[in-house]
């Protein structure tokens, strides 16, 4: 039932992304396009092919990946706040684009921000580095660190160093280029192009394919990791597992996308209201058709005739997650002046 | 080698290791057996390594020396999936999950024998429903954890370490946040299940009455001691618990198998009469500083009169008399005096 509603709503909200905005498209003329008819104007092909499509692609995958990530954290560190972005992963590609974003532009010279697609390749780059390198990072601790609260703990400092670093980096920084790297920050699906997405499409399924595959482990986690291990599960091997694939996902899109907010902690949230359930083989699949749901859904506020992608989408994520966030926390009070 | 063994230990050492070379050696030289069927508590003071024993025993964390066996098997040569279907746990730490259910908990049990996603077959499903039974959470199976109480979720983990289908079950401490009826029905189901499901069963606790009454085998464990072990009837004759547990102020009543605090008793009271009231009463004396007897003129004495109004008739020493209808009443006219 639930996944016939989630099915249903995808279909509905990828064709809404792919029809609305600056320029409305009628509907015939989306079917035709996405088949590989020609469309009743020329232009609505090219707007659909070039722009559209590659962002509403993006926004499904980035929305599922992000979704995951957060799953999987949240069922990790069994801490509802938990999201993909807790263990500063997207903060180290924060730190990788001011590296090339103003640290370039002080030192070298060079204003990435002027060098067009080959810039944003740079970009892009400099961000997947960043957030493996802590990933990386994430890694080795978690092989010395037995306790996941203290884990928790260094991602989110790392993640305020990192931070930390960013904020010196800018201070020294001139307007054009800080601004170009706060215009990053705000997040966006639309700078992706096919040749971005033959590199992201992959990756992104990738990292499902082995969200899908920790489902049995992830289940067995919700008990603690003592009754974990005593039921034969591989505590460590797991523990990186997880950690990889969150970080795989969220590095890929971070760096393509810049941080996206909320997303990633919101729809485990929405997905377990709607499902009701704490099975894995149900909330996996669940989170990721919610993920790519919310992000559509965003993307379509961002883009809103009036707004004409003037809305940051981590204004959006941020003005729809906010409000879930708050909920939830309400919700477990109550929760727990029951118990 | 005899068959109904299921644990059993030979100069064993446990503790923990800090680092690669660093040791700390917590108990040494211990030598102890669980069977097929039987239920054993082991108990001792706070800090006394119970907790490290446990989890020595159930494989969390690796011997200092000696060794264990679990069947003909030493444990550490049993693969990890071999040994999550030998040794089921439960354990003190509270479960908050939301959205699950008592059967998906206990489905959980079945991890070791499911398929790479987990997928319960049509025998998996019965035998996680037979267990809820077994437990006594008849018609909880789709009852959400979070509206039950601390005792029904310890329960449900006990049914999850029996669909783990494991010919031993360790608990570390399973009732230490239960009331006291729960705590009970508790015990009293591990013991029903060792006897009926033939389970070798190790609980760990601080309820001594209660291990008194209902273990087949008490294992003793204080620090700077060796464990002694055996049944609770020996172990008292033996003065067991007197030499693990006494203090300073509290005495362990061989007797009544219970402690009693030390107090300095100055004065005497002779108690005169039978019952459930002479009980009581003395309880009230003894707690309240007076020694109790039942013979001596020179006394105070004090009669119980059950079937009247005013119980308790209390003779001082100088002959004058008083009536007293409740034991607080008593107490009172006592102190007066």
């Amino acid at each position: 039932m639930g996944f016939v509603l989630l099915t249903a709503l995808i279909l509905v909200f990828f064709l809404m992304n792919i029809g609305f905005g600056s320029v409305s498209i009628p509907f015939e003329d989306i079917l035709n396009v996405l088949i590989g008819e020609e469309a009743s104007r020329s232009a609505y092909s090219s707007i659909i092919l070039k722009s559209r499509l590659p962002q509403t692609i993006t926004a499904v995958l980035a929305g599922a990946g992000l979704a995951v990530g957060g799953q999987q954290m949240q069922t990790l560190f069994r801490n509802p706040l938990a999201g993909p972005s807790i263990l500063g992963i997207s903060s180290g590609a924060g730190l990788g684009v001011a590296l090339v974003v103003l640290f370039a532009g002080n030192v070298l010279g060079i204003t990435i921000s002027g060098y067009g697609l080959f810039g944003h390749m740079t970009v892009v780059g400099a961000a997947f580095l960043g957030a493996f390198f802590i990933l990386m990072l994430i890694v080795f601790f978690a092989q010395a660190l037995r306790d996941n609260t203290i884990l928790l703990i260094v991602g989110i400092m790392i993640g305020y160093a990192a931070s930390a670093i960013i904020g010196v980096m800018k201070f020294y920084s001139p307007k054009e280029d800080v601004h170009a790297y706060v215009i990053w920050g705000l997040g966006s699906f639309a700078n992706v192009t096919w040749e971005h997405l033959l590199i992201l499409i992959p990756v992104i399924i990738i990292g499902l394919l082995i969200s899908l595959l920790l489902i049995k482990p992830l289940n067995v986690l919700v008990l603690g990791e003592n009754y974990a291990e005593n039921l034969g599960v591989n505590i460590k091997r797991t523990r990186l597992s997880i950690l990889f694939c969150t970080g795989l996902l969220t590095a890929a899109i971070t760096a393509f996308c810049g941080p996206i907010a909320f997303l990633g902690l919101a729809v485990p949230h929405l997905t377990k209201g709607l499902f009701r359930t704490s099975d894995q083989k149900v909330l996996m699949p669940a989170v990721i058709l919610a993920g790519a749901i919310l992000a559509l859904f965003c993307n379509l506020i961002a883009r809103l005739p009036g707004f004409e992608g003037a809305l940051p989408i981590n204004v959006v994520t941020g003005l729809i997650g906010a409000p879930i966030v708050i909920s939830v926390i309400i919700k477990r009070r109550k929760m727990n002046s029951y118990g | 080698m005899d068959k109904s063994i299921l644990l059993q230990s030979r100069d064993l050492a446990v503790g923990y290791r800090q680092g690669s070379d660093k040791e700390t050696v917590l108990h040494q030289n211990i030598n102890v057996q669980l069977r097929q069927g039987e239920f054993a508590c082991l108990l001792g003071p706070n800090g006394a390594g119970k907790s490290t024993l446990i989890k020595t025993l159930s494989g969390f964390i690796p011997k200092i020396s000696g060794d264990v066996s679990v069947g003909d098997i030493d444990l550490k040569d049993y693969k990890r999936n071999q040994l999550a279907k030998v040794v089921s746990v439960v354990l003190t730490e509270k479960l908050e999950v939301t959205n699950m259910t008592v059967f998906d908990l206990v489905a959980l049990g079945r991890t070791p024998y499911t398929d790479f996603f987990g997928t319960l077959a049509k025998r998996d499903k019965a035998l996680v429903l037979q267990a809820i039974e077994d437990v006594g959470l008849h018609g909880f199976a789709n009852r959400q954890l979070v509206c039950m109480s601390d005792g029904e979720r310890q329960k449900a983990m006990i049914a999850k370490a029996l669909v783990q289908d494991t010919p031993l079950i360790i608990l570390d401490e399973p009732t230490a946040f239960l009331d006291l009826p729960s705590k009970i029905e508790i015990v009293q189901l591990l013991k029903t299940l060792a006897k009926n499901k033939n389970k070798g069963i190790l609980l760990s606790t601080h309820d001594l009455d209660l291990a008194l009454q209902l273990a087949d085998k008490i294992w003793l464990l204080a620090q700077g001691r060796e464990i002694e072990a055996g049944i609770p009837e020996d172990l008292i004759l033996a003065d067991g618990f007197k030499r693990f547990f006494e203090k300073e102020g509290i005495i362990f009543d061989n007797e009544s198998g219970a402690f009693k605090v030390e107090r300095e008793q100055v004065k005497t009271i002779r108690v005169v009469g039978t019952g459930v009231e002479y009980k009581w009463l003395s309880h009230a004396l003894n707690r309240t500083g007076y020694q109790t007897t039942d013979v001596g003129e020179e006394y105070p004495k004090v009669e119980i009169n059950s079937n009247t109004n005013s119980a308790y008739v209390l003779h001082h020493a100088d002959g004058t008399k008083h009536k007293l209808r409740t034991i607080e009443d008593l107490l009172e006219q006592i102190k007066e005096k």
